[in-house]
């Protein structure tokens, strides 16, 4: 056959971005359910971290007129002018141009936004906050607090796992015999991929995507192999110092997982998805590597971390958000553009319905813009979801009132009180994941407070493979 | 319990199950246990023959001892020179008691009962003498373990005054060098034996040490015939690279080594990063001000670091204006400079979080002060931020005094709602900026109106005045505040004992220094001087000095790749050329080997010196020891299966001097000319980057390998050299800094 099954499927990804977003959607839901092999039970969630705290206001923003009107008074010189927005098949909001691939995607029902959502340790309304009368996360509006706690789903920062890590507890049996740790990390090794019984491994990236780090010698083979085993030796001697073994530890399973991956990355048929020269790209390219050798490995069930920072946008943040600088990008267009290419890769490897990506970040900003063009910290925030098993299209949640002061602002400059707590949003995708329901607590201890545990971002099938 | 399971599943795979489990096995360092699985009784064929003669032990022995497993067990023993000059043996196993009686050579020695694993003997052997015959009776039951055959290895200089005295140049350096080290030693002897005396006085030398300016010189301009600064191409655009190789040369070559030192722990505290302050011109001031503070008072640097023009741009106090509250109107249609409501709050929250005082209220132990309830307590809370970013608006970029030609406007201009990211101010593009300046308040754009919230009640009265400027006296008012807060002293304290000395001080530790930086005996809080003193000299701090078995728990810290790359390069003795960093014949080759310098490799580490990822630094002082939910261990945030690859292939690369040439090359000769005699090398590694505090297990190991590479002529003798150093450099022995 001339024409693959894969070219096909780019084909018409390529043409996607032209179509129209109403004949879109029907078009990409068939060639998934075509390319979807229904034997595989892999699945992948891939986080992206976007650290400083992104200005969800930026991406996602009300467009009916009376929304509209007051978000430009309220914002000021932050407010997007409409030529800035494009508008999305959900009526009344439109995302910023900066991110059209994440739009059309939107509009494909391939990505679902969450509105307003952030750490809480309860329901909080605005009389309990400012009456303190439920339990409140712990340092608001700090980056290194809310960073862990984003993480760790702990309302405090003293969370000892991360949220990833625990799942990846639950969720260990089904990699038994997998030659990596469900958590893959290319971007450090965050409490997120921690778990209690669980430890990441991280793999660094370029624009040739994971580049396995191994440990260089030149001595001869014969003598090379003294060293190496003198090496694992001492790897294993017990000190009896935490703090030697700590390290003991993480060397040797660097060895151990940078061997395996390097192997098995070795002729590794190049992806035809072309991913965008930028940090994030690099990235999520070598995601998509180490997700094309997965049955190499073994894994059943993998969690990726990603990152990309400088969304403390107290300054010039237009500038930051939306300006090509250099020939790059913006970082709204940095994480559309990596985010859209993993999509193309995935669909390239039949995998949209397996891989599931989520964005995260510490808070939103205010509203109102302060006196140097930037924003400040807030509390709740968007995110978005992607993949073939979203629902998309959507926002889940509740998009806040945006008056200053109103009944969503937990100050006077609009700092939104959370709607949807991450506990609820994590734990949604924890149970596409395959948690099932009765363990999502002991990942999330908090979930118990919330009335709805998990959101409908996966319909309702999602929930029947659950126990699968 | 693991490394229990891991015992008995080697023991089983060998079908030897009897005695699996039993405390003895479970504290077997493995060069051991590899011996007690082996059935025949032979020696495993890496252990050399000077390995611990409880390889020797039979396999009836092994199972004889199964049998009465309720007897002590040597697992471990070795000489240990006390400190009046006699051979002591350490022992090391299980089931010891105040009944355990060291015997050597068949007689009874003098015992200390150290612990229920360990015991002390007293030995009126020779100083020279080379091996030893062991067991331990209990004089109660007359049990006995097994002999033990002790060899010794040689310790060259390894005397217990060396190990002090490397120690404490290794907390307070960029790693200490063995003519420092036996320098310190020289001195302690002309004062009869006193270390502590010499060590007060080398701090003393090292505060007498002036900071030289011209250490962190401006960089030159490659055309001075244009207007405008142009940096040379060899420092790579913006001039930072430069930076980077004059931190590098002065860590390596510097006479100040506290002074540095301490600069840099603050500069870990006081984080500006040139992921945005990408110039050499504003971050050079920067670090110069650290380094002129590190001696000085912390008041005195949190106002400088507060003022610095990099600071201002780096975390937004430079333009922030006050807030506008008068006309909502004014942001619409179009927004207008009266528009934006809030001050920017980004400098105030950073400094009081992560510079002065963090987030919860602390003891002055350095715990925290907790509620009813058991919640620790918050510092402050939103409003207080926002009142802080009032009390500091009003400030921007300095202008220059005598500008030159054409060059800056004569005074500061303000900017409201624009974006100055690359520093400039109005300026003609390209021109010197006076970045060495404070920056300057203009008063019209600070908030005069109150009150203004600070901490504790406190306020900024409205209707307040001032003799001069109230921007100033606002400024002083808010830093005064921060600095007469309780948190202080602890909140710094422990920060900088973490970054000199351990991630896990005691309470007591932290209590003892902060009550120096509370009052420094005259009645001065802050005195610098008094609180490194107190920190480096601290009992805590010194204990284990003179141990050598590491016999001092998990104190110390994982060295981050900045102090890992300089203990390496200047144990080795790397010579980095002297004179002007900026000078063309220094870093000629710059542009073609960035990728092989020490700053280069550090980066590829997790720690790009100058270039933190942001505000928070690399790493948090509240990182958790990885597998720990008590200690932390700040630097394994930047600990990965990947960076610690970049460690071992740093040294690697080091070991096979191909680093860029010009400025990190070491010898390697004098360890080739002892790798005939491996003892001698592994005496010397020991001596040169270990402090003489190798453990016994790991001397053996290093030994097993050098002895497994051929003797075949000097090719072979400098791959054994090469090994040998690999082999100590990137153990995690070496990369915890004990």
């Amino acid at each position: 056959m001339r024409f693959s099954r894969r070219d096909f499927l780019q084909l018409t990804v390529k043409s996607l971005a032209f179509a129209g977003a109403g004949s879109a959607f029907g078009r990409l839901g068939a060639i998934d359910a075509f390319a979807q092999s229904p034997g595989d039970d892999y699945k992948a969630l891939v986080c992206i971290f976007m650290f400083g705290g992104v200005d969800g206001h930026h991406m996602l923003i009300p467009v009916d007129t009376q929304r509209f009107t007051q978000y430009q008074a309220n914002r000021g010189v932050l407010a997007l002018p409409p030529t800035e927005i494009v508008p999305l098949s959900l009526a009344d909001y439109g995302m910023n141009t900066r991110m059209s691939e994440l739009a059309t995607l939107f509009n494909a029902g391939r990505v679902a936004a969450v509105a307003n959502v952030g750490m809480l340790a309860r329901p909080t309304t605005k009389a309990q906050y400012q009456g303190r009368t439920v339990p409140i996360p712990s340092n608001l509006f700090s980056h290194s607090d809310q960073q862990a706690q984003w993480q760790t789903s702990v309302p405090n920062s003293f969370g000892a796992t991360g949220w990833a890590g625990r799942t990846a507890d639950v969720m260990q049996s089904l990699n038994a015999g997998s030659q990596l740790p469900i958590v893959v990390s290319v971007a450090g090794s965050p409490i997120f991929c921690s778990g209690a019984q669980t430890t990441p491994v991280t793999v660094g990236s370029s624009a040739t995507g994971a580049t396995p780090t191994t440990a260089n010698c030149t001595e001869g083979t014969a003598n090379c192999d003294v060293r190496s085993a003198a090496v694992q030796e001492m790897l294993t001697f017990d000190s009896g110092i935490s703090l030697i073994q700590a390290a003991s530890g993480i060397t040797t399973r660097a060895l151990q997982y940078s061997q395996v991956l390097s192997s098995a990355l070795q002729n590794l048929p190049p992806l035809a998805t072309t991913f965008p020269s930028t940090f994030l790209g690099n990235q999520m390219k070598a995601i998509a590597q180490i997700i094309q050798v997965r049955n190499t490995m073994g894994a059943r069930r993998q969690i990726f971390f990603a990152q990309l920072g400088g969304f403390d946008t107290h300054s010039g943040e237009i500038q930051v958000l939306d300006t090509v600088t250099n020939g790059v990008p913006g970082l709204l267009a940095q994480i559309s553009q990596a985010m859209s290419a993993f999509y193309n890769a995935m669909l390239e490897l039949n995998l949209t319905n397996n891989v599931t990506t989520f964005t995260q970040s510490e808070f939103g900003r205010t509203l109102q813009a302060n006196a140097a063009s930037g924003s400040d910290h807030a509390w709740g925030g968007h995110q978005f979801v992607m993949g073939g098993a979203v629902q998309g299209g959507q926002i889940y949640g509740t998009y806040p009132n945006i008056t200053l002061g109103g009944p969503d602002d937990s100050g006077t400059n609009g700092r939104w009180i959370p709607t949807t707590s991450l506990d609820q949003y994590a734990a949604t995708l924890a149970s596409w994941f395959g948690v099932p329901n009765d363990q999502l607590g002991q990942i999330f201890p908090n979930l118990q407070f919330f009335p709805n545990q998990t959101l409908p971002i996966f319909g309702s099938v999602v929930s029947g493979r659950r126990t699968s | 319990m693991r490394a229990r399971q891991y015992v008995c599943l080697a023991v089983l795979a060998i079908g030897m199950t009897a005695g699996c489990g039993t405390p003895a096995e479970v504290s077997t360092p493995s060069s051991s246990r590899a011996e007690v699985s082996r059935p025949n009784g032979q020696m495993a064929t890496m252990i050399s023959t000077t390995e611990l003669a409880h390889s020797e032990i039979s396999q009836n022995e092994t199972q004889n001892q199964v049998v009465t497993s309720s007897r002590p067990v040597i697992t471990q023993a070795f000489f240990e020179e006390q400190p009046d000059g006699s051979l002591g043996i350490r022992i090391l196993g299980a089931g010891f008691s105040e009944s355990s009686q060291v015997r050597v050579n068949g007689a009874a020695a003098p015992t200390t009962f150290v612990s229920d694993d360990q015991l002390l003997a007293q030995t009126s052997l020779a100083p020279t003498v080379s091996s030893a015959q062991v067991q331990v009776m209990d004089v109660q039951t007359l049990s006995l373990t097994d002999v033990f055959n002790i060899v010794r290895m040689r310790r060259l200089g390894r005397t217990p005054g060396f190990m002090r005295m490397a120690r404490f140049l290794d907390q307070a350096t960029f790693g200490y060098t063995m003519s420092e080290a036996n320098s310190l030693v020289s001195q302690a002897e002309q004062l009869g034996g006193n270390y502590d005396q010499a060590m007060s006085n080398w701090i003393d030398q090292q505060f007498a040490i002036p900071f030289v300016p011209a250490n962190w010189p401006d960089v030159p301009d490659a055309d001075p015939n244009t207007p405008g600064l142009q940096f040379p191409a060899y420092c790579q655009d913006n001039g930072i690279s430069c930076l980077q190789l004059a931190f590098y040369q002065n860590a390596m070559r510097g006479n100040d080594q506290l002074r540095q030192r301490v600069a840099f722990a603050l500069g870990n505290i006081w984080v500006i990063s040139s992921v945005t302050i990408n110039r050499w011109d504003a971050y050079a001031p920067y670090i110069r001000m650290l380094n002129n503070n590190a001696f000085g008072n912390y008041r005195q640097l949190m106002n400088d670091a507060t003022l610095s023009p990099a600071m201002g741009w780096f975390l937004d106090m430079v333009n922030n204006d006050r807030p506008r509250n008068s006309d909502r109107t004014a942001c619409t249609p179009t927004p207008s400079v009266d528009c934006f409501q809030i001050p920017n709050e980004n400098y105030a929250r950073e400094l009081l979080q992560l510079f002065t005082l963090g987030t919860y209220r602390l003891n002055l132990d350095g715990t925290f002060q907790l509620d009813a309830n058991g919640v620790p307590i918050p510092t402050y809370d939103e409003p207080t931020i926002k009142g802080f970013a009032r009390a500091l608006s009003g400030w921007t970029y300095p202008v220059s005094p005598s500008p030159a030609n054409g060059c800056q406007p004569a005074t500061p201009l303000f900017f409201r709602g624009g974006f100055f990211g690359d520093g400039l101010n109005g300026g003609t593009s390209g021109c010197p900026q006076p970045f060495g300046l404070n920056m300057q308040a203009i008063e019209t754009f600070h908030d005069s109106s109150g009150p203004i919230p600070l901490l504790d009640g406190a306020t900024l009265a409205a209707g307040r005045s001032a003799a001069g400027s109230l921007a100033v006296a606002d400024m002083n008012a808010a830093l005064d505040n921060i600095f007469n807060h309780q948190n202080l002293a602890p909140f710094v304290s422990k920060q900088l004992i973490q970054h000199l000395v351990t991630s896990n001080p005691s309470p007591a530790y932290v209590q003892r220094v902060a009550t120096v930086f509370n009052n420094n005996g005259n009645n001065v809080k802050g005195d610098m001087r008094a609180v490194v003193r107190a920190i480096l000299l601290d009992p805590e701090a010194r204990a284990g000095d003179a141990d050598y078995n590491y016999q001092i728990g998990d104190t110390g810290h994982l060295r981050p790749p900045v102090l890992f790359v300089t203990a390496v390069a200047r144990a080795l003795g790397m010579a980095p050329a002297a004179g002007n960093p900026m000078s063309p014949n220094v870093v000629s080759d710059l542009n073609n080997q960035y990728s092989l310098t020490l700053a280069r490799q550090a980066l590829l580490m997790g720690q790009n010196v100058f270039g933190a990822p942001s505000v928070f630094n690399y790493y948090s002082p509240d990182n958790l020891l990885p597998g720990s939910t008590t200690l932390v261990g700040p630097e394994y945030q930047i600990l990965t299966t990947v960076t610690s690859l970049q460690r071992a292939n740093f040294v690697d690369t080091l070991s096979r001097n191909a680093l860029a040439n010009n400025f990190n090359s070491f010898d390697l000769s004098p360890f080739t000319s002892l790798a005939a005699n491996p003892e001698q090398l592994v005496d010397r590694l020991n001596q040169q980057l270990m402090r003489g505090q190798m453990t016994v297990q790991m001397q053996q190991r290093v030994l097993a390998a050098i002895n497994a590479i051929p003797n075949t002529g000097t090719a072979s003798l400098q791959s054994r050299a090469r090994v040998a150093i690999y082999l100590v450099a990137t153990s995690s022995q070496f990369a915890v800094r004990q």
